[in-house]
């Protein structure tokens, strides 16, 4: 019984740091803004967009895929990013540790994060969006009898005379 | 139209007044030119009816800021 | 009451046809914006789109014709028919995107978009094709003018005279005789506007950090959504995307410009610049602006959530004005406004949307010429009860001209006013009995009933499909005032009960 009750206190003890910081998604996050506000955590996204470069630091847009939030970095301390998120291509995966406010005081009050650590998880890819065979069948058939309707409706307007 | 039995003088020299100045208004409007410079006038005439909302707010909120650090 | 001949359906298949055709024409912008970034399946979606089109309006152009001459029944009619099509087809390309859960979401952010509304169910919005965010906020801008007035600008044959049509969208001022004229006019402003706003964003978003490509593109969509006080944006955070005051001052300014009267800016530019300060709209704008402003900021102030009063301001003020013209541009989360910011900056944002923006503009809301008219009778009444019984009083108001403020006029304005207010709580109450909280359900109805768009969170792809539906007919009925829905609803009750 009492290894039992030992083992979880030896396992805390021997776990690194950094994973006592929980992982929270960034929706959690913008419905209990006031618990969270001013602590530090960590979350996981894709870096989506841009990436904007500004005096004394850079914007990173971080998508988790439950919702986007705004990241404050250092230049130092952002790794070298590959993908950007967008249309043509997923972006790399992120691990963000820093601090989130409800109400920025450095930026106008907006809800953010100011990293403290980045880490890159994963290396985005490019996305491809291949047509299926079937998709284009059927916009050439629309095609087709577009001309065709096209083509009945001159028709119609020779034979009215003018 | 307004010239029933019940109504008054002033009621029909309204009523008169205002028809006249709808008929030179059409007149008016009909002789408009479209002028880039008048454009140009009237869009920052419109921005500046825009800024001066902003500035009028932003007294609102040092208003209240001092307003409540007051009773505070 | 008398049954419909076959010369009505005619007439409305005929003009509804031509709407078809124009909607199909303006696929060509986002099939040609894709082509140039080499995302060719958007292109394809766009083509399909454009053949589906065409081969509806010109069918209909083939089998119909204009028998009748268009009476206000008609007008009207053909207007909401019109609204009701250009919907179920301008989503089909957004649909075949993939980035809708269903054929539904599509069309209710394709009614969003014509209605200048501004709520989304796009999913993964930040991975949108620049093709489909083109169509997005184009569909924003159009709609906006307003979808028959760009017939109307192209005087597509048949058009001329057909002043009902332009009034059944919700527009009811002449800007000159000639209502295709008028029509023009509209679109110079519009199209005015757009030059220099989006020169400037480009450089304010240059500024920010982002290439000049996509300054471009995101200026031009950003003008697009703020000047047809849409709201729409391409990325899913919407302002707070730029973190940058300058673009929020900017698309500000836009956007009360583009919540003005379309008379109002014509005859500020051409006839006499000095109306802006007698116009009964404007004073009207600016007193409900500084009343609910004051509301906004004393909730801030107290609640004590932002660190300085100028951030409190800036955040505040920008959503007070975003909700007052119905734009919907966000910069805060939609999590904050039941959350943190109290329930007197609630009330405030809650009226201003309700309020809206100007009649004859992009916005929609109860309108600020009705509620200065109303105030106006309310005075009249006051005084005439002070007066004595003898003394006879005319009321006049200033908007572009004087004019005499008549019971019947009053009348209309009620009507159209409560029609509103009737909206508001019936979306409200589906809401409510779907199982939301009452305040984010008066919220996001309020919302979609005026055109305005900010969200508190209700808006997702996992709403039941019937508030999606409820919401679908709020922003068109609020959009076409009413009107243009009453005639279509007469119509349908004369096919079923009209005398032959």
């Amino acid at each position: 019984m009492a290894i039992c009750l030992f083992i979880p206190v030896i396992w805390m003890c021997c776990c690194p740091v950094s994973t006592v910081a929980k992982e929270i998604k960034l929706k959690q996050l913008v419905e209990r803004m006031k618990i969270f506000d001013g602590n530090q955590i960590e979350i996981k996204g894709e870096v989506a967009g841009d990436i904007m470069k500004r005096k004394g630091g850079i914007w990173l847009s971080i998508d988790d895929g439950s919702e986007t939030m705004g990241v404050w970095c250092p230049k130092d301390i952002l790794p070298k990013i590959s993908f950007i998120g967008g249309y043509k291509s997923r972006g790399d995966i992120l691990r963000i540790r820093g601090i989130f406010n409800m109400a920025c005081p450095l930026h106008g009050g907006e809800t953010d994060i100011h990293a403290i650590e980045i880490f890159r998880v994963q290396e985005g890819y490019p996305l491809h969006h291949p047509a299926s065979p079937e998709r284009i069948k059927w916009a050439l058939i629309l095609l087709a009898l577009t001309v065709f309707t096209a083509a009945a409706y001159w028709w119609k307007k020779s034979l009215i005379p003018k | 139209m307004p010239l029933f039995s019940g109504a008054t003088n002033h009621e029909n020299r309204i009523y008169f007044r205002t028809k006249k100045q709808e008929g030179q208004d059409i007149m008016r409007i009909q002789m408009v030119k479209i002028n880039i410079l008048n454009s140009l006038r009237g869009m920052i005439v419109e921005c500046l009816y825009s800024i001066i909302l902003i500035l009028l707010t932003l007294f609102i909120a040092f208003f209240f800021h001092i307003a409540l650090s007051i009773n505070v | 009451m008398f049954k419909p001949i076959r010369a009505d359906y005619s007439t409305i298949g005929f003009y509804s046809g031509k709407i078809v055709i124009g909607i199909g024409l303006l696929m060509l912008i986002p099939a040609f914006t894709s082509c140039l970034f080499g995302e060719w399946l958007a292109v394809l979606d766009f083509m399909t789109g454009f053949s589906l089109c065409f081969i509806i309006g010109l069918g209909l152009q083939i089998f119909t014709s204009p028998q009748k001459e268009i009476n206000w029944m008609l007008g009207m009619v053909i207007a909401s028919v019109s609204w009701f099509v250009s919907t179920c087809i301008g989503a089909v390309p957004s649909w075949l995107s993939g980035q809708y859960g269903s054929y539904l979401d599509a069309c209710f952010d394709v009614m969003s978009g014509y209605t200048t509304t501004g709520l989304i169910l796009i999913q993964n919005l930040n991975h949108t094709s620049n093709g489909l965010n083109m169509w997005r906020h184009l569909l924003s801008y159009v709609g906006g003018q307003g979808i028959i007035v760009v017939a109307l600008t192209f005087s597509m044959k048949g058009f001329a005279n057909t002043y009902s049509l332009y009034v059944g969208e919700g527009k009811d001022e002449r800007l000159l005789p000639n209502v295709i004229h008028t029509a023009r006019i509209i679109w110079i402003i519009s199209l005015a506007y757009m030059g220099i706003g989006t020169f400037f964003l480009t450089f304010a978003i240059r500024l920010a950090g982002m290439s000049w490509t996509r300054s471009f593109l995101h200026s031009l969509w950003l003008f697009m959504g703020a000047w047809s006080t849409g709201g729409f944006t391409p990325m899913s955070q919407n302002l707070m995307y730029y973190h940058s005051s300058v673009i929020e001052i900017i698309t500000l300014v836009i956007f009360v410009a583009g919540s003005l009267n379309f008379a109002l800016h014509f005859t500020v530019w051409h006839i006499n610049p000095k109306e802006i300060l007698d116009n009964l709209e404007i004073v009207s704008f600016t007193c409900t602006v500084l009343i609910t402003s004051a509301f906004v900021l004393l909730g801030l102030e107290r609640s004590g959530i932002y660190p300085t009063v100028l951030s409190s301001w800036r955040r505040g003020f920008y959503q007070l004005v975003s909700a007052h013209t119905t734009t919907g541009n966000m910069t805060i989360y939609g999590t904050t406004w039941i959350g943190n910011w109290g329930f007197i900056s609630y009330s405030g944002i809650i009226i201003a949307m309700a309020i809206g923006g100007s009649a004859c503009s992009t916005a929609g809301g109860f309108k600020n010429l009705r509620i200065g008219v109303i105030f106006a009778a309310l005075v009249e009444d006051i005084r005439r009860l002070i007066s004595p019984e003898s003394s006879v009083f005319v009321q006049r108001f200033h908007h572009i001209k004087d004019q005499v403020l008549t019971d019947k006029y009053i009348r209309m304005i009620m009507l159209i006013v409560l029609s509103y207010i009737g909206l508001y709580a019936a979306s409200t109450f589906i809401a409510v009995a779907e199982g939301y909280p009452f305040l984010e359900a008066v919220f996001e109805g309020i919302s979609a009933a005026s055109n305005t768009g900010l969200t508190c969170g209700l808006t997702s792809p996992s709403m039941p499909s019937l508030i999606k539906i409820v919401y679908i007919f709020a922003m068109w009925a609020g959009r076409l005032e009413f009107m243009a829905l009453f005639a279509l609803f007469g119509f349908i009750g004369c096919i079923i009960w009209g005398r032959k």
